[in-house]
């Protein structure tokens, strides 16, 4: 079997890329693993170099807070002191002024129900005195007034009693009247009195 | 108006319209009222009207009702019953000088002592002594009054 020599130089000429590309890419791994292992060598140190700077902090931190806290017991020590001394002072004080205070407004107090009291005396006995004197005159006023209101009370009640017994009067004399003519008067006269009735009614156009 | 010339009161009027009437309902009937009050008779016999002869009658009772229904009431209230002369003569007088078809309607009230108290086609007069004796007494009541 003959193979044409075009294909053995294609072939070649294939495999010669392929190496090419090989090498490429070897070449170019081996620059990015050299990189990273100097980027991670670096993070490495700068890792490092931080935890010692943090200790170093944490540690002056530590040192500060403890000196902090030793000098604020001493001083709440102090205070404390001094504040139980203070306190003894200020509640004899306290208790000085209060009674002072106490004292001055008892005073004023006392004082100022004596003179209200004074006046209020001297305004009830006023008007007390004024109230009886109202009283008095009320009670002549409501005498008086009682005394007319009777007077006209009774004056009208008597007033209707003999306008209605004169009524009374009046209507039995005006009936005992009328019977009496009734009974003298006998049929001649009644129909005399008809007759001149019609006559009359006639005379005045009443027929 | 000559049937009812001697009829001069009102309760006598109205007796004898109804009994016309009845006698007009049953004048043409074989049964019912076949007879007649002395009234009528007397008034049948005044104006001469036989009335066995129904024709007659009929006609009689036709103008006894004309005439009576067209009679004019005057009401007269009187203090006593007055008597049947009087009553006619107190008619007669008033036909003469009021009114032709006069008729009186009376009644009886004590209460007005004496006179009449007349009411006539609308017109009202009260000539009763009551009514004197009250005006009087109306206008007499203070001095009587002053004197009780």
């Amino acid at each position: 079997m003959l193979i044409d020599p075009i294909f053995f130089y294609i072939f070649l000429i294939t495999i010669f890329f392929l190496a090419a590309v090989l090498v490429i890419v070897v070449w170019t791994q081996i620059l990015f693993f050299k990189k990273f292992s100097a980027v991670k060598k670096e993070n490495l140190q700068l890792k490092s170099s931080l935890i010692n700077e943090e200790a170093e902090i944490l540690k002056n931190a530590r040192e500060k807070g403890e000196r902090i806290i030793t000098s604020a017991l001493k001083q709440a020590v102090q205070i404390e002191n001094t504040a139980q001394m203070n306190q003894k002072e200020f509640s004899e004080l306290l208790n000085k002024e209060l009674n002072q205070v106490i004292k001055k407004y008892s005073d004023q107090l006392e004082e100022n129900s004596r003179k209200a009291l004074s006046s209020y005396q001297k305004s009830l006995s006023g008007q007390m005195e004024k109230n009886i004197k109202s009283s008095s005159d009320n009670a002549e006023d409501f005498e008086h007034a009682l005394l007319s209101s009777m007077e006209a009370e009774i004056e009208k009640q008597k007033t209707g009693r003999l306008s209605k017994l004169s009524e009374e009067i009046f209507a039995v004399l005006e009936e005992a009247s009328g019977e009496v003519l009734n009974k003298s008067l006998n049929l001649s006269n009644h129909e005399d009195l008809i007759t001149e009735a019609l006559e009359r009614a006639k005379k005045s156009r009443g027929l | 108006m000559i049937i009812s010339n001697s009829v001069y009161t009102k309760a006598e009027a109205d007796m004898l319209l109804s009994e016309a009437e009845e006698l007009k309902r049953n004048l043409f009937r074989s049964r019912g009222r076949w007879s007649f009050s002395p009234r009528l008779e007397q008034l049948a016999q005044s104006t001469g009207v036989d009335l066995k002869v129904k024709s007659q009658t009929e006609e009689f009772l036709r103008t006894l009702q004309e005439e009576l229904s067209g009679l004019l009431v005057l009401d007269l209230t009187v203090a006593v019953k007055l008597s049947a002369v009087f009553l006619a003569k107190t008619c007669r007088w008033l036909r003469e000088e009021v009114h032709q078809k006069a008729i009186l309607d009376i009644k009886v009230d004590p209460s007005i002592i004496a006179g009449a108290i007349i009411s006539f086609k609308g017109k009202y007069r009260d000539l009763s002594v009551g009514k004197k004796l009250e005006e009087w007494f109306e206008e007499k009541k203070e001095e009587i009054n002053n004197k009780l």
